[in-house]
């Protein structure tokens, strides 16, 4: 305790005698290697929507030493918590957000010190940060090379009696008292508006319509209302993912979307589904599979509209599958779906079921998909619909399969079992016939799924 | 003609009268002037919503120089969910109405004058004339001069009635003679081809005024339509919202703000109907039936009974209360089954029955259709498969019912069958309601229809 106190008290004060005494090329040298010697670890974008983050955890506590490349600190994105790593070798000096605090990406969440040497400065540095974040005046660095403060201009005086002649004849016809009006105009000028508001006149006729904004700028649909609060309700507060969900969600508002329903025959896919089953194949991997097969066959319905004014066409087929997990909803992609066999992808979905059920999922594990499924059919569910996800151009919805009385051409009955799956797609680049015409083949590789165990 | 040459002459002296009055002593007037406004009260246009900005008045329900007393109803409001009585807050006498019946009125502003006793009603009555007479803009000077310089002395005996007189509307032409009126509504006249003779002024002193002169030029205009038109609605022509018409409109296009997904389930209901047949004669109907099984489900799936008002929170409702949509006649409501899940079934019929009753006759009160947390919208009476409705705002989900029909069923081991089953398609909002929430809330609405005895628990 003692031993630390003379250090930080003698540390400011020596540098700066000597950059006093000594001589210039000397003074600028010595800062140059004092800066390059303290680092900042920034809090990271760990997503292309993340804007703040909240430190889960410190891994390296204040003091220790970490090589490059070591995990420092957990942090929780909106969909997953992540490791981040040092890019540098040094000693953690100070942590500037504790576990639990929140920091918006690029700002500094720790220092690193070169050497030991440099602790103490890294210390000093980091109290002058706290210090200029609670008191929030410039820093006395900037303050210093600034200077002193201009003045503060003088506002110009408003000018009473001056008024525009128009503002003078209305004043004159509605007995307005001139002189009491606040002028709005130039140089505190009143104008006849102002003569007007005095007069509590409103025009009749509406003001001229603004300029259209452009889509990005102003979202077509209308803002969701804060609506009053429940009396006897209990309010529990999104957690960072379902805050993530409902914002996704609320985006999907300004894309126009159409669906389209098929009814299937699942009997050859169930039987084949019982073949495979042993080997740890899925029903939600064979239908992946059958969506993925289609895709290649349908480009346009695996593309997106991210501008409003192009087809973006996608180079791979990533298939988004929605998992409801413990107080979240989230979309695991398995990559290249068309390119390898059910076995594979297979064993890379319960690869990504355990890292989304732990929150590990790396941001393209999630955020890659080019198309989306969701299956309810554990549920017994006939028929649903899905949100169609920000930057993709359609999401399938998949009921349950079940024993259906279907009649042929020739009049006979039978049963079979039918699953009703509905696409919602962007109506901007996806026409009905497409998604159509989709749907007729992904109906056929259902129906008839041999082509999935190629 | 004799009686009205006597109301000429008396309409005169009383503009004199008040002028000799106001140049009495300061002191004395001014004391004079506040007694008489502190005996002589406004009756406002209430509130009867947060979003209510004006309010149209159905009818008066007491009349001019009725007693009141303190709560007692003196008007019918239409408000944009039903029809309320608004009560006095004062005894008195209803001095004057401002606003008469199938006019509006915003919200706040004056619509009839309350007297403390009847000697007050004469003010009353002139300061209502007064308040008539701001509302269209004020006449030039040159007007009320020209009108002062007939004026003959004032007889002091005649000063009471000469008060009262000018709030009595009454025909200004003479029979023959000179024809009171506004140089606006005279030139209106003339524009228009109207006879001011066959023109009654509604303006001070029964002047006649341009809106007099527009109303005689409508008058005739008003019978054609409606001896034209055989339908209700005349094809071809604009017709604005009435109050609960724009309040559902509202109500819709605020929808688009909330995002949305549904999820449809087939319920088999030969168990359900049964039972309704059992408990029919009780007066249990099948929209008490849904709303109980409906309840039951939301209990053990409260997220499916939540909403989302700040677009970042859960707001999880105590209550369960079903909303039941209805239509009326020239309207859409919702009366809301408050505690559906602690209330048993035949109580919830009572109580349906009841409200029923109030939304058609309009006389709903705002917690018993403001109050739904989660709500049921039943076409099945038409034969409607399937269908989806739109979330009210402040909800988190919707239910909808279609019909259930005998349907051929196939079972796994190849036999085939008859059941009735009906789909029920559930929108919900997505910012708090997943897709695995809703489904699951399904599969136990589901088991509980298709195995019903709980409902009569």
């Amino acid at each position: 305790m003692a031993s630390l106190i003379p250090p930080c008290l003698s540390v400011p004060t020596a540098p700066g005698r000597a950059r006093l005494a000594a001589p210039g090329a000397p003074r600028r040298r010595r800062m140059a290697v004092v800066r390059a010697k303290i680092r900042e670890i920034f809090m990271p974008a760990l997503s292309s929507t993340m804007m703040e983050g909240k430190i889960v955890s410190w891994t390296a506590a204040e003091g220790d030493r970490v090589g490059k490349g070591d995990p420092v600190v957990v942090v929780e994105s909106d969909k997953a918590d992540m490791d981040v790593e040092t890019f540098h070798d040094g000693i953690v000096a100070v942590v500037l957000v504790p576990a639990g605090g929140t920091a918006p990406v690029g700002a500094p969440i720790a220092l690193l010190a070169e050497s030991e040497e440099e602790v103490a400065l890294a210390r000093a540095r980091a109290q002058a940060l706290s210090q200029g974040q609670s008191q929030a005046p410039s820093p006395p660095h900037a303050a210093a090379a600034l200077g002193p403060p201009p003045p503060a201009p003088v506002a110009p005086p408003a000018t009473k009696g001056i008024a525009t002649p128009y503002a003078k004849k209305l004043a004159k016809q509605h007995r307005v008292d001139i002189a009491g009006v606040v002028g709005t105009g130039p140089h505190g000028r009143v104008t006849a508006a102002d003569v007007e508001a005095a007069a509590g006149i409103k025009h009749k006729r509406p003001p001229p319509p603004p300029p259209p904004a452009s889509v990005d700028a102003a979202p077509l649909v209308p803002a969701s209302a804060v609506l009053p609060p429940v009396p006897g309700g209990t309010v529990v507060p999104f957690t960072t993912m379902q805050a993530a969900v409902s914002k996704n969600m609320v985006e999907s508002l300004r894309v126009p979307t159409f669906r389209v329903s098929y009814s299937m025959i699942t009997d050859k896919l169930d039987a084949l589904y019982e073949k495979v089953k042993s080997k740890g194949v899925t029903k939600t991997v064979l239908l992946v599979k059958a969506a993925a097969v289609a895709l290649t066959q349908h480009p346009v319905v695996n593309a997106s509209c991210r501008d409003g004014k192009s087809f973006s066409y996608n180079n791979d087929v990533n298939i988004g599958v929605a998992v409801a997990l413990e107080g979240g909803l989230l979309t695991p992609v398995l990559e290249d779906a068309d390119k390898m066999d059910i076995y594979l992808l297979a064993r890379k979905w319960r690869v990504l079921l355990k890292k989304a059920r732990m929150k590990q999922l790396q941001p393209n594990e999630y955020n890659s998909g080019t198309f989306t499924l969701s299956n309810l059919g554990m549920f017994g569910v006939d028929k649903f619909d899905a949100i169609l996800p920000a930057g993709q151009g359609a999401i399938m919805a998949v009921g349950a399969s079940r024993p259906t009385v279907v009649a042929d051409k020739d009049g006979f009955f039978s049963i079979k079992s039918e699953m009703l799956v509905n696409v919602t797609a962007d109506h901007r680049i996806i026409y009905g016939a497409d998604l159509a015409a989709f749907l007729q083949t992904f109906a056929k590789i259902v129906e008839d799924p041999e082509c999935l165990t190629l | 003609m004799a009686g009205l040459l006597h109301l000429q002459s008396t309409l005169l002296p009383s503009a004199s009268a008040l002028r000799r009055r106001a140049g009495a002593p300061v002191p004395c007037s001014s004391r004079r002037r506040c007694r008489v406004e502190a005996k002589i009260r406004e009756i406002f246009m209430p509130a009867l919503s947060s979003t209510m900005t004006e309010g149209k008045i159905v009818s008066w329900t007491a009349a001019e120089g009725d007693r009141l007393s303190k709560g007692d109803p003196v008007v019918v409001v239409e408000s944009d969910k039903a029809d309320m009585d608004v009560e006095t807050f004062h005894d008195g006498f209803l001095a004057a109405v401002l606003v008469p019946a199938g006019e509006s009125a915003p919200v706040g502003s004056a619509i009839a004058l309350l007297a403390e006793s009847e000697e007050e009603i004469p003010v009353a009555q002139s300061q209502a004339a007064s308040f008539s007479s701001s509302s269209p803009s004020p006449p030039p000077p040159q007007e009320t001069a020209q009108e002062a310089s007939p004026s003959p002395p004032p007889p002091p005996p005649s000063a009471p009635v000469a008060v009262s007189a000018p709030a009595l509307p009454s025909p200004a032409t003479q029979g023959g003679g000179r024809v009171v009126a506004s140089p606006y509504a005279k030139k209106l006249a003339k524009d228009l081809g109207v006879d001011l003779f066959s023109v009654t002024g509604s303006g001070p002193g029964g002047r006649i005024v341009a809106k007099d002169v527009e109303a005689a030029l409508a008058a005739p205009k008003k019978a054609a339509p409606v001896t034209a038109a055989r339908p209700d609605v005349p094809l071809g022509s604009t017709v604005p919202f009435t109050t609960m018409q724009g309040a559902v409109s509202k109500n819709m296009v605020e929808s688009l703000a909330v995002p949305t997904f549904r999820v449809g389930y087939t319920i088999t209901t030969d168990a359900l109907d049964q039972l309704y047949k059992k408990i029919k004669s009780k007066g249990v109907t099948m929209t008490a039936l849904l709303a109980k099984a409906t309840a039951m489900a939301l209990v053990q799936h409260p997220v499916v009974n939540c909403s989302c008002r700040d677009g970042k929170s859960f707001t999880y409702n105590k209550s369960i209360n079903i909303a039941v949509a209805v239509a009326i006649d020239g309207g859409l409501i919702t009366p809301v089954l408050q505690d559906a899940d602690k209330l048993d079934i035949y109580s919830l019929s009572r109580k349906w029955k009841e409200l029923v009753d109030k939304a058609r006759a309009k006389q709903l009160q705002p917690h018993e259709y403001n109050s739904g947390t989660f709500t049921l919208s039943n076409l099945g009476m038409f034969g409607v498969d399937r269908f989806d409705a739109i979330l009210p705002p402040g909800t988190g989900a919707i239910m909808a019912v279609g019909a259930s029909e005998p349907t051929v069923v196939g079972t796994k081991d190849g036999r085939i069958g008859i059941k009735s089953q009906m789909q029920v398609n559930v929108t919900a909002d997505h910012r708090v309601i997943y897709g695995a929430d809703l489904a699951a809330f399904l599969q136990t609405l589901a088991k509980i229809i298709e195995d019903p005895k709980d409902l009569t628990f």
